[in-house]
């Protein structure tokens, strides 16, 4: 089966299908002009560079930065996230994520907890909870803040269910004590509008092809002003080439090797789609699905969904007496594609008790319909 | 493609700020062009840098400074 022919719902994973404009951006890149970044000045060169640089462009005024600068591209969110946390953080300090985090955040915390660079505490989502979570979730960091605290962590959204976190409010807090306040923005990101300004986000970890409709492998952290990690890869960046320290200024002190330029073209288009759509025209299409979905599910006798006041572009849940990887296969077999399993969540499964057997994932994107839901809930009702 | 040989040349962080301020002197509608500076940096490596009309040496050192966009020190005449 082709994947035009397939009913794709596992967008939180990677989105698809791709934007034409997308494809054709990368097709006409990897044909026509394809120089390194930041290498050479013949033209190729610095064409590949003005691609880089309008991504940049294109990203800090998306995402509310101070300039193109503070953009620093990676391979992907996971990436972006080690160099945040392992490039901030010093021995002793303690470091607060949520319970609802990806592992993304969890193992590279816990690797220094682990080696003994620094403490690490868990606060509550209130996840299951519907009313009054932001005021709960304030005063559940209030009461798990040190001395020592120099870092909150926490995902925009999780890649669970639909949640989302109130950044704004935590940004806030954060600054008010001088704690760096770093965001992961995989499943936030071109689902809800984010500002680095506005919420007081000191770094903000994205991924180039979920929510953002770009391709695979590229990704950034883009940096609040004057937030400076060490860096973690060092390599030739095309700047101060006899010296062997990596050094320059942002962005390219952290950027050695090679760019994905195509990657970053790609990206430069997704946001540019998700711009000319509208964020909240993308966020209510993805609201209306999950509505629907929810409706479906709950006429089919032993579904269980969790966190349903959650509406988002994540839905969650399982079938009685069905394993959710054997469930994900019995869809796949129907031509539904869907995700079982524990979704690299230790922590959110745990928080949200399904870590016997995981749960099954359908997750919403630009370029589901109705029909999309209504074959979901008609396979479901048949396995 | 503007012709800038026998321009003047300052030298710039990176590509990036290279980049950024070329924007930002076309805007002012001084054009300039984005060059590799490997021979000058006092002998540290590629650097990168803007070429443009000498007579506009003050203009351009004013807008980049209002928009704290770090010039280094080096700069020069085209050829010499």
């Amino acid at each position: 089966m082709e994947g035009r022919e397939l009913t794709y719902l596992d967008n939180a994973a990677t989105t698809f299908p791709k934007p034409r404009r997308v494809i054709e951006r990368m097709n006409d890149l990897m044909q026509n002009s394809g120089g390194n970044p930041g290498r050479s000045s013949h033209v190729l060169a610095i064409k590949a560079s003005e691609t880089v640089f309008e991504c940049r462009e294109e990203l800090s005024d998306f995402f509310g930065a101070a300039g193109p600068e503070q953009v620093c591209f990676s391979l992907n969110a996971t990436s972006s996230l080690n160099f945040c946390i392992k490039g901030l953080l010093h021995r002793g300090d303690h470091v607060l994520i949520s319970d609802m985090e990806h592992n993304a955040v969890l193992r590279p915390v816990y690797r220094l907890w682990r080696d003994g660079v620094i403490d690490y505490s868990v606060f509550p989502t209130f996840v299951l909870e519907d009313d009054g979570r932001k005021t709960k979730i304030i005063h559940g960091i209030l009461s798990k803040l040190r001395r020592n605290t120099r870092m909150i962590i926490c995902s925009g959204a999780s890649n669970l269910c639909s949640m989302t976190m109130p950044l704004a409010e935590i940004g806030e807090l954060c600054r008010r004590e001088g704690i760096l306040f770093v965001v992961d923005g995989a499943q936030c990101a071109g689902h809800i509008p984010i500002s680095l300004e506005e919420m007081k986000i000191d770094a903000l970890c994205i991924p180039s092809h979920k929510g953002l409709l770009g391709p695979q492998g590229c990704g950034a952290a883009i940096l609040g002003k004057g937030v400076m990690p060490k860096t973690l890869i060092e390599g030739g960046n095309g700047i101060n080439s006899l010296e062997a320290d990596t050094s320059g200024e942002l962005p390219e002190r952290y950027e050695a090797g090679t760019l994905p330029t195509p990657a970053i073209a790609g990206l430069c288009e997704g946001v540019r789609t998700v711009r000319a759509l509208g964020i909240e025209r993308i966020a209510e299409h993805e609201r209306e699905l999950f509505r629907r979905a929810l409706i479906g599910l709950s006429q089919i006798e032993g579904v269980k969904v969790y966190c349903p006041h959650h509406e988002g572009s994540v839905l969650l849940f399982n079938k009685d007496g069905i394993d959710s990887e054997e469930l994900c296969l019995a869809l796949s077999e129907r031509g539904i594609c869907t995700r079982g399993g524990y979704h690299c969540s230790a922590l959110g499964h745990k928080t949200l008790g399904t870590t016997n057997g995981g749960a099954l994932r359908v997750s919403f994107g630009v370029y589901n319909s109705s029909y999309d839901v209504d074959k979901l809930c008609e396979a479901l009702r048949e396995i | 493609m503007d012709d800038l040989r026998g321009g003047c040349t300052l030298e710039l962080g990176s590509m990036t700020s290279a980049l950024k301020a070329q924007k930002i002197l076309g805007t002012a509608a001084i054009p300039a062009t984005v060059v590799k500076t490997s021979a000058s940096g006092g002998g540290r490596g590629c650097r990168y840098g803007l070429r443009f009309s000498c007579s506009q040496m003050a203009n351009v050192r004013m807008i980049l400074a209002n928009e704290n966009i770090r010039v280094r020190e080096a700069e020069w005449k085209d050829g010499s």
